[in-house]
């Protein structure tokens, strides 16, 4: 029993009507993650260690050990799929920085503030298979960013037939439409700012530069760091914008593929095992930038 | 550019003092101005082109309908044999809706369990629940496809119903901090006159909680119309499903203006909700993102 409840005990006795009734209402929550997410993670679990194809249920197939482990790592196509998802993750200290630099343009109290903060945050509601198809259309040969680039005299190309200009397609779209969300967090943490550390500061003779590396960036660091391990969950489970940027021609070209495209992949082919193992691999990537976004969060409160 | 810090009413004066200040905001605005367009160019050129009357004017003028704008592209996908958005549309519907809303219900009686009940293991319970924030969705979709399988759900919507019916763990966790704010003599009072505790919910701590579980439901409703992954995985032909293998099915045909109309079809619910609910929204996710 957890020591909250001895204290809750004293105070007055647990209600017999209280405790049923508050079962009654966490229950669908618990049987929803029990039936929706924990047994189906544990089942993943065992099948990465077996040759479940599927079709049957998983303690029908054989185990086989850490193969399938060993099979991922030793597979290039795996490699080149991890070094594709990196690549697009560099979009993330591009969008933290633009966002932070926004925000202050942001937080200088100017008129319209509030409709330039809607209009940044336009692209974040928008579906990401309708940004995705507009900006294979807009990135086409003869799609308008050429026609643009030829009005200022530079020669155009196929972009996304292009093994890196392609990703770069999908790191300026990510940071495009993430841009609005991360700009808002900012806001919210630059306002969190006592007005006077900086008159403080600047009594001292700081100048502007000093006073936004010595102050702002040090006081919104909960915010980067959070826009920073979240941005690596999301971007370690790029899918759709990668599966999608390319025209269906050209589709599932091995230059954009991520390790959730190699993971889907793997699974149509019905080596649902090691798909499964695929899966646990991101898994404990996210499972540490978790562990860490927590294990930092708590040595702060200290 | 001295000055980026946001200062609203500056009391001491800075190098340059007012003019500095004035300067500085003017190259403000204008970065700001090219930073909207920027942001904006590519949804205006989408809108252009689904007006297209055909490919080829939009390689002829590839920013803006050239001459009559063709309004009947909307028209004709939505009576097109490649794709059938009439019904797409009201899958999307009632994945993103009736479930959303239900689910909502759920996870606010969730919330209000955590928030204002005693019950024994509260703690441990909450723990477990809070774990799901963690767990990456590629990790159990496999199994849950095995499981949807068995039930005989691939190709129904029921995969994206079903499990939103019990709930959302991170609106619960967002509720239950919302209801730390409301005062617990309301409910000792309303026990008091034997209220149980399913209509103390529905009667006092729903209608309170009815603005953020709002914002709450407006947001996941969001999250949910523009799913891709789980609707991709278990075959349900929702919205961004049918837009986009349309776009493949129709990629040798150069029909970008109408495969572009869908897209714009697509993105309409949610840009209506978004300039309706604007302030909601952001405040909501300022709140849900940085918890202090």
């Amino acid at each position: 029993m957890d020591s909250g409840n001895g204290q809750l005990n004293k105070r007055r006795r647990l209600g017999g009507r209280e405790q049923v009734s508050a079962y009654l209402f966490v229950l669908p929550a618990v049987l929803g993650v029990l039936i929706f997410y924990f047994v189906p993670l544990l089942v993943s679990f065992f099948g990465s260690f077996t040759n479940w194809g599927g079709l049957e249920g998983v303690f029908d197939a054989s185990f086989v050990g850490f193969k399938n482990y060993a099979g991922i790592l030793k597979d290039p196509y795996f490699g080149q799929a991890v070094l594709n998802t990196l690549f697009t993750m560099i979009g993330i200290p591009i969008g933290i920085t633009l966002s932070l630099l926004l925000a202050l343009l942001l937080n200088r109290g100017l008129k319209g503030t509030n409709v330039f903060r809607v209009v940044y945050y336009v692209p974040v509601v928008c579906g990401i298979v309708a940004i995705t198809l507009m900006w294979q259309n807009f990135l086409a040969p003869n799609g308008p960013f050429n026609k643009l680039l030829e009005k200022m005299g530079i020669a155009g190309m196929d972009w996304l037939a292009h093994r890196v200009w392609a990703k770069v397609a999908i790191v300026v779209m990510c940071v495009w439409k993430g841009l609005g969300y991360s700009t808002l967090l900012y806001i919210a943490g630059l306002q969190g700012v006592p007005r006077t550390y900086y008159e403080a500061a600047k009594l001292d003779g700081a100048g502007g530069m000093q006073l936004f590396f010595k102050i702002t960036v040090p006081l919104v660091r909960p915010v980067t760091f959070f826009l920073f391990v979240t941005g690596i969950i999301t971007g370690a489970q790029l899918f759709t914008e990668a599966q999608l940027i390319l025209p269906a021609a050209s589709r599932n070209q091995n230059y954009v593929k991520t390790v959730v495209l190699y993971l889907y992949e793997q699974f149509g082919y019905g080596y649902v095992g090691y798909a499964s193992a695929v899966a646990w691999l991101l898994a404990v990537v996210v499972f540490a930038a978790t562990g860490l976004q927590f294990a930092l969060e708590g040595r702060k409160k200290d | 550019m001295e000055r980026k810090i946001g200062l609203k009413t500056p009391i001491f004066k800075t190098r340059g003092g007012n003019r500095g200040k004035r300067a500085g905001d003017a190259a403000a605005y204008a970065i700001l101005v090219i930073g909207s367009v920027v942001m904006l160019i590519p949804l205006l050129w989408m809108l252009g082109a689904s007006l297209q009357p055909s490919f080829a004017h939009l390689l002829v003028s590839p920013f803006y309908p050239s001459g009559q704008w063709r309004f009947a592209n909307y028209a004709d996908i939505f009576t097109n044999a490649y794709i059938s958005l009439p019904k797409a549309f009201g899958l999307s519907v009632l994945v993103a809706v009736p479930a959303v809303v239900a689910g909502s219900y759920v996870s606010g009686l969730t919330a209000f369990a955590f928030g204002k009940l005693r019950f024994k293991f509260k703690r441990t319970i909450f723990l477990l629940l809070l774990g799901v924030l963690m767990i990456p969705y590629p990790a159990i979709m496999l199994p849950l496809y095995k499981l949807y399988a068995n039930f005989g759900w691939i190709g129904t919507p029921l995969p994206l119903i079903v499990p939103k019916i019990f709930g959302n763990v991170a609106m619960v966790f967002f509720l239950r901090q919302y209801l730390a704010n409301v005062n617990d003599s309301i409910i000792d009072s309303a026990k008091i006159d034997g209220c149980g505790y399913f209509r103390i919910f529905n009667s006092m701590i729903l209608p309170l909680i009815v603005p953020a579980l709002a914002a709450q439901v407006i947001l996941w409703f969001m999250g949910v119309w523009n799913d891709y992954l789980p609707a991709y995985m278990y075959d349900v032909q929702t919205l961004p499903i049918v837009v986009a293998k349309y776009n493949s099915d129709v990629a040798m045909q150069n029909e970008i203006p109408k495969v572009m109309a869908a897209s714009v079809v697509s993105l309409i619910p949610v840009l209506i909700v978004f300039v309706v609910f604007q302030r909601w929204i952001i405040e909501s996710v300022v709140l849900s993102g940085v918890k202090e």
